[in-house]
């Protein structure tokens, strides 16, 4: 159960930073924007609200000192200078590092980083300090509203039950809006069985006496709640104002006396006036009546303390303002599990499926009225699966953040200066496309800033801009997105690649290869281009993977080069991964699907024909080579007479035509995994199912393409 | 189902070249008519291609293949059944669906567990591995096949 919580916690958390880098960089950009320093400071008690729920107390640690910084910032007493933006980034990385993968070095990490915090802000108060009052400033609406007095009186014990304080103190807090005041017990208490602090609580909510009772079920015996009255009472300021004079007092709050209190305030006809924000008022109050401060144990300390009325007030309003936007923002937007819509697009595909299956079905018995439903069934579905597709769609911009961070950070460590330039970060990608793109595009930034990017002197020499460029480009065409990351560096010399392809092995100095074959030499594993390996990049490892990552995701790259201007990479991608246009044709008996995209064009062949030319295929006046599907994957029995040819391409627009027995027709397949019997199959890639409910083999045609090459070279 | 009362196991015995064999009922999923079979190009004599199974694709196997037993020419095909398997829930990692078929399913049998009697140490008809005992049943001996050890994956990679 509580592990359960704790997911939602840390994916939260994750989220909370990820918003919290973003207005980091933007204010890097902008320094002293409220908006974002505002931002910042709201992730930062966020996350040490709930962190101290789930016992992260570093993280409580850290961020509450870094919230204390921003507070400073927001008041105008520090300013974002360099050294704070680049430490709360730091903070970022830590946080996440401590959340998701803490290992036993954290200790020393936090350490270090709380000492850098210090020399940046040495004013900032240490971190252990009693419970603080949580001053949540909300608005809520009268109906159904009611006001609550708890106290919690734990016993010694309770820490051995298993029960920790601070998770009971953040239900109340959570439990709804108002004010929690922890107390002492007195020499006079009697309190030889109690913890040696206990806390009020008063709080106006929309639950229910009962539901509230369900929150304390089990210290039942250490809480109590007394329902002051049926309405909101903190929109009341004087109401407001007794309770803040009560939190002053020594004294336990007479829940009589108050509750009595409240309902002379309710008849009165201004009751519902404004809403106003507790902190402001507590503290006006709180100044008034400096003598009812008896005890130094009373003054409970407000990490607000060293601000004007008037910097609260409007940092309040703020907060209100921005609170509401940002519902408004939400308002149009909700989470959903991955795994829901993997789901609906399961659903989707066996709509699809049986779609299809109805078609048959309609064309067999040909009535008209049928005809006109599957109309508008393959309409509909049509619109569904469209829909559908698009839900699982996230624009590019979602991995952005990780690219500018990386722009930043690296740069500064090579002491380059980069402008990171972006365009169609809005174009969308199925979801797994993304999440598996990350890391290679992440790489090939990488290389551009590392290698693509000339030093300072170097650019000075050539007349460049100090500044250089890597751009970032994203578009649509047809039913594929491209993706180019353009920059305007030293390009790359096909020369030098072509002696260290020799070097290494990988062809031989006879070879004659084109510009872009040797700009390919860079995807073949253990070919590192970097005159001098960095700690970045440059380990031989790298443009293989990327590599590797495209094809997977059914992607093509493609390099552009030109020395001492800059590289161009380009990376084309199918918008989703599920559903494929496909030629059907059949082999056999066997049907096997070729994706549409591959096919240049169809045409009918005999035997006899291409006896006469000598095995192979004249295709645009050339000679192609021809792949015979049938021995190729060892089908037995005899070829017809007639027999059809599917011109494909694959790597530098280069055709080959695999001989078929019939083409069927195009099928919209629904990709299935044959399963994990089938893994290591080296030419078939999935499977879907037709309309009748036979299935249908996708064919890799690439690697089958790569088998013969293979094969020819051994031969 | 059976396995609650923890003293007896229920099992489904079929028919393999006139001999019966049995899995567990609970690896069972289904018992389907042969249907159309779909080749796999380049796969092990074993594997018979894919099948149907309500939209989802699952592999077909022959068991006898795998277990050395030699194909009956007497028997006809087009009277086999599919059992559907789930095997490998040992593992959530090796969990899988599978198929394969058999010339005719017999029964559901209930046996105690004290009358499984094990299989000689090696046997000249099934290799040892792939069983986990023999029970005897209205005068037949029954032997018990050990599906995840059959079904698993590494069977298909050889």
């Amino acid at each position: 159960m509580l592990e359960q919580f704790k997911q939602k916690y840390l994916d939260e958390v994750n989220d909370l930073l990820n918003d919290m880098e973003d207005a980091l960089l933007r204010l890097e950009n902008n320094p002293g924007s409220a908006d974002e320093i505002n931002q910042v400071f709201r992730v930062m008690h966020t996350i040490k609200g709930t962190s101290g729920m789930y016992e992260f107390k570093t993280v409580e640690k850290i961020t509450h000192d870094v919230e204390s910084i921003y507070g400073k910032i927001r008041d105008n007493s520090l300013t974002v200078s360099k050294e704070v933006s680049a430490l709360t980034l730091e903070c970022i990385d830590l946080l996440r590092k401590l959340l998701n993968k803490p290992d036993e070095n954290d200790d020393a990490l936090v350490n270090e980083f709380m000492a850098q915090l210090k020399l940046v802000a040495p004013s900032i108060e240490p971190t252990q300090k009693q419970e603080e009052v949580p001053q949540k400033i909300l608005e809520q609406e009268a109906e159904g509203v009611a006001t609550y007095y708890v106290l919690f009186t734990p016993e010694s014990d309770i820490a051995n039950r298993g029960i920790n304080i601070k998770s009971i103190l953040g239900d109340i807090e959570n439990a709804g809006t108002g004010i929690t005041i922890p107390r002492c017990w007195k020499e006079t208490d009697d309190c030889a069985d109690k913890y040696y602090m206990f806390w009020e609580a008063v709080f106006s909510t929309k639950k229910s006496y009962s539901e509230l009772e369900e929150i304390f079920l089990f210290v039942s015996d250490e809480v109590k709640i007394t329902k002051i009255a049926d309405a909101d009472l903190f929109v009341n300021e004087d109401f407001v104002a007794e309770i803040t004079r009560l939190q002053a007092l020594d004294d336990k709050i007479d829940v009589t006396g108050l509750a009595k209190f409240a309902n002379s305030l309710i008849v009165k006809p201004d009751t519902k006036k404004t809403i106003k924000v507790i902190t402001e008022a507590s503290k006006q109050t709180q100044k008034e009546t400096p003598e009812t401060k008896t005890s130094p144990k009373a003054e409970t300390k407000t990490p607000n303390q060293d601000r004007t009325e008037n910097d609260i007030a409007l940092a309040a309003e703020k907060i209100i303002s921005k609170t509401i936007e940002n519902s408004d923002a939400k308002a149009g937007s909700i989470k959903v599990e991955s795994d829901k819509l993997d789901e609906l697009m399961n659903l989707v595909s066996e709509l699809v499926t049986v779609k299809a299956e109805l078609f048959l079905l309609s064309e067999q018995y040909d009535i008209p009225p049928l005809g006109r439903i599957c109309e508008k069934v393959d309409k509909i579905s049509n619109r569904f699966k469209d829909n559908a597709l698009s839900i699982r769609l996230v624009p590019i911009e979602s991995m952005m953040l990780r690219f500018q961070r990386l722009v930043r950070d690296l740069s500064n460590e090579l002491g380059k200066k980069i402008n990171f330039v972006t365009e169609g970060t809005d174009t969308e990608l199925d979801k797994t496309i993304i999440d598996n793109l990350t890391v290679p595009l992440m790489h090939i930034i990488r290389n551009s800033i590392d290698h693509g990017i000339e030093s300072l002197e170097r650019r000075r020499e050539l007349k460049k801009p100090d500044a250089g460029i890597i751009k970032f480009t994203a578009f649509y065409s047809g039913s594929n997105v491209f993706i180019q990351v353009q920059d305007d560096g030293a390009g790359m010399d096909p020369e030098y690649l072509r002696q260290k392809g020799i070097e290494k092995g990988f062809i031989k100095p006879t070879d004659r290869l084109t510009e872009k074959q040797l700009y390919e030499l860079i995807f073949l594993p253990g070919f590192s281009t970097a005159k001098k390996i960095t700690g970045i990049s440059g380990r031989g490892v790298g443009m293989d993977v990327v590599k590797q990552n495209i094809i997977k995701l059914r992607g093509e790259i493609e390099i552009d080069s030109e020395i001492d201007l800059g590289t161009i990479i380009t990376i084309k991608l199918p918008l989703t991964l599920s559903i494929v246009d496909a030629l059907l044709v059949s082999v056999e008996n066997t049907l096997l699907l070729i994706p549409v995209y591959l096919i240049e064009s169809c045409s009918q062949i005999t035997r006899r024909q291409l006896a006469k030319d000598n095995g192979r295929f004249i295709y645009e006046g050339e000679p192609r080579t021809i792949i015979d599907l049938r021995n190729e994957l060892e089908f037995l029995g005899k070829p017809p007479k007639q027999e059809n040819v599917v011109i494909v391409k694959y790597r530098d627009g280069k055709v080959v035509g695999l001989i078929v027995d019939k083409i069927i027709g195009e099928h919209q397949a629904v990709l299935k995994s044959l399963g994990k019997y089938f893994s290591n199959q080296e030419y078939i890639s999935g499977g879907s199912i037709l309309g009748d409910g036979s299935i249908a083999l996708v064919l890799d045609v690439n690697k089958l393409i790569k088998q013969m090459e293979k094969n020819n070279v051994t031969d | 189902m059976g396995e609650t009362y923890s003293n007896t196991i229920s099992y489904l015995s079929f028919y393999l070249n006139g001999e019966l064999y049995a899995f567990k009922v609970s690896d069972v999923i289904e018992v389907i008519e042969l249907q159309k079979v779909t080749l796999i190009p380049k796969t092990p004599p074993h594997i018979l291609g894919v099948i149907n199974f309500r939209g989802e694709i699952l592999p077909l196997i022959d068991v006898r293949k795998i277990c050395g037993l030699k194909t009956d020419k007497n028997f006809d095909e087009n009277q086999s059944v599919i059992i559907v398997l789930e095997t490998g829930k040992e593992t959530p990692e090796n969990l899988l669906t599978v198929s394969c078929m058999a010339d005719a399913v017999s029964d559901v049998i209930d046996v105690k567990m004290a009358d499984i009697m094990s299989i000689p140490d090696f046997d000249t008809k099934i290799k040892a591995e792939y069983t986990e005992g023999i029970f005897e049943h209205n005068g037949d001996y029954i032997t018990i096949l050990n599906s995840s050890a059959i079904f698993s994956i590494n069977n298909g990679k050889k």
